[in-house]
């Protein structure tokens, strides 16, 4: 058990090394300097700018710079965004929550529903509906994240009017329960365009691994004994079809956050998703350095946390890997 | 369908009614919606929608395929390394290909761009491919080491054939049903990637079209020009949804096979 563990931790690390090392290298790779970026115009005369860079540490040696980020990051000081006038820390901490809490809430919604559906259609394959969502499944799946986000901004935002159309609270909106009660209403679309792909790919999965179990011998002898069917699907058959879901998770998280965003883009939720965005398209370095790093660094973990929690859930898997 | 998405972008230009770049009238005919002469409606600067989505299934599927050509590439020489040399390599390289999986693909993509500056159309589909080469690999290696284990091959290696010879002779051609597989898998990835990429402005750079940066036309107001994200939206889903459906076909004819 601790053996796998420390192997998982060690890629973990491997991986958050691997990416602060990719970060630097390509920040170095970069054409031009923040500097470049703010004062495009010939106004700002050479010798300023020379000025600036040298005070920011842009022309010390590669291997000072390194040291320095390197040094930096690890006392979770990113530097100074140019164009947010903040520190790159701040802005994450104001960003990060956001971000956790949209995706969280499409986690817990996709995973409860595209287990639920995939369950049942897994325990009941030859019946229309299921095969109806089945294919419905297909369709979705089909669907990238940020056009779902799109059409949902297109339908029940613009057009009806029913949901919010951007951001994350009214501007001077209430406060209190009534200021919770906004940030749900703003919360419901990009949770959705997000929950709803996660539903189709959980309940495809899902339905495989039912289908697997389903004739399987305990289920079978679980019947002959006499357990009512209610019983049988959801304490012989789904707990047992859960764990290969439960490993999904892990996979999934990378690809979520990757929809997570275009999503909060379009429907410009303050998170990491629009912040990063921004930073890259402004090529304010030290904030898209900053994201990247902190993004991977909280997938990383999440990732490490669903494989914690196989572990907990299948037994055989604690003994093999002994 | 996908057959059909793929002839249309082949020989779609040729019927497309305008030219995709040229500005019609700016002022007159701007952000004009779907009419006879312009089924599709016309953008920001009066240019043709359908002649874009036509072109830009070119500019669009084109670097998908290209993506997916890096990727299958890169994804069977480390899963065929790694099935082949075994021991520590195969290890290291496993290792290497979990964790690039770990790692988020679109975050390690905006980093390239935001040092990169603006990219060309084929460097941009060279990173799309260059990130997405991992779950090729794993498929590669499993399906390389389940033929190796298989007598055909054992008696191959017996006799003494050369390296170079059993992979391309005996190996390959063994390995092509899980490439379709991977490819359209990767394909069904990579389209919607190029697209997000573009629409947020980081991947292809107007005025060339390409089903992202149309939908991006509509800026802000996307209730009153609904028709510019429209169709370059159901361009996408269709495109995905037929690649999905031929990868669930293989791999069900795949599992069917003995």
């Amino acid at each position: 058990m601790s053996r796998v563990l420390l192997g998982r931790l060690g890629q973990a690390a491997l991986v958050v090394v691997l990416v602060v090392c990719t970060s630097f290298v390509l920040i170095r790779l970069a054409p031009g300097d923040p500097f470049a970026a703010i004062y495009q115009s010939q106004e700002v005369p050479a010798p300023v700018r020379a000025q600036l860079r040298s005070s920011f540490g842009f022309d010390d040696p590669v291997p000072v710079q390194f040291a320095r980020f390197v040094g930096n990051i690890a006392r979770g000081e990113f530097g100074w965004s140019v164009t947010l006038s903040s520190p790159v820390s701040e802005v994450i901490g104001r960003a990060l929550p956001n971000t956790l809490l949209l995706m969280g809430t499409a986690f817990f919604f996709g995973l409860l529903g595209g287990a639920a559906l995939g369950a049942w259609q897994g325990w009941r394959p030859r019946s229309t509906l299921s095969r109806v969502t089945d294919r419905l499944g297909l369709l979705v799946l089909s669907v990238p994240e940020f056009v779902l986000a799109l059409l949902l901004m297109l339908g029940p935002a613009l057009a009806w009017g029913l949901f919010p159309v951007a951001g994350m609270r009214q501007e001077f909106g209430p406060g209190g329960f009534a200021g919770f009660v906004d940030l749900l209403h703003h919360l419901v679309l990009p949770a959705f365009a997000l929950s709803l792909i996660l539903m189709a790919v959980v309940a495809r999965h899902q339905r495989a691994a039912m289908l697997g179990v389903r004739d399987a011998e305990f289920v079978r002898a679980a019947r002959a004994r006499g357990v009512p069917e209610n019983r049988v699907f959801v304490r012989h058959a789904l707990r047992n079809a859960l764990v290969p879901v439960l490993t999904l998770t892990g996979v999934l998280l990378p690809a979520l956050f990757g929809g997570a965003v275009l999503v909060e883009k379009i429907f410009a939720w303050p998170g990491m998703g629009t912040t990063t965005v921004d930073a890259v398209l402004s090529r304010d370095y030290h904030l898209v350095v900053g994201c990247v790093v902190v993004s991977s660094i909280c997938v990383v973990i999440g990732t490490l946390l669903a494989d914690l929690a196989v572990l907990w859930a299948d037994p055989r898997l604690r003994e093999t890997q002994r | 369908m996908l057959a059909i998405v793929l002839a249309v972008t082949v020989v779609g230009p040729w019927f497309a009614p305008f030219s995709p770049t040229e500005q019609l009238d700016p002022i007159a005919m701007a952000s004009m919606p779907p009419s006879f002469t312009h089924p599709f409606g016309t953008d920001t600067f009066s240019r043709d929608v359908l002649s874009r989505v036509l072109y830009g299934a070119r500019v669009s599927l084109g670097i998908a395929t290209l993506a997916v050509a890096v990727a299958l590439s890169l994804g069977t020489l480390v899963g065929a390394t790694a099935a082949l040399v075994g021991g520590r390599t195969d290890l290291l390289l496993m290792r290497l290909t979990d964790t690039a999986l770990a790692f988020p693909r679109i975050l390690l993509l905006l980093l390239l761009v935001a040092s990169t500056g603006s990219l060309s159309a084929p460097t941009f589909a060279l990173l799309i491919g260059a990130t997405g080469w991992m779950t090729t690999a794993r498929l590669v290696r499993q399906e390389t080491r389940r033929l190796l284990a298989t007598e055909h091959l054992r008696s191959a290696r017996v006799l003494g054939v050369p390296w170079p010879r059993l992979v391309r002779r005996h190996l390959l051609p063994g390995l092509l049903p899980t490439l379709a597989a991977a490819g359209t898998i990767a394909f069904a990835a990579a389209v919607p990637l190029e697209a997000g990429l573009s629409f947020l402005g980081l991947g292809v750079q107007p005025p060339d079209p390409s089903w992202g940066n149309i939908i991006t036309g509509a800026e802000s107001r996307v209730l009153e020009r609904w028709w510019m994200v429209l169709f370059p939206t159901l361009c996408i889903v269709a495109t995905v949804l037929a690649a999905n459906v031929v990868a669930e076909r293989i791999t069900v004819e795949r599992r069917r096979r003995p």
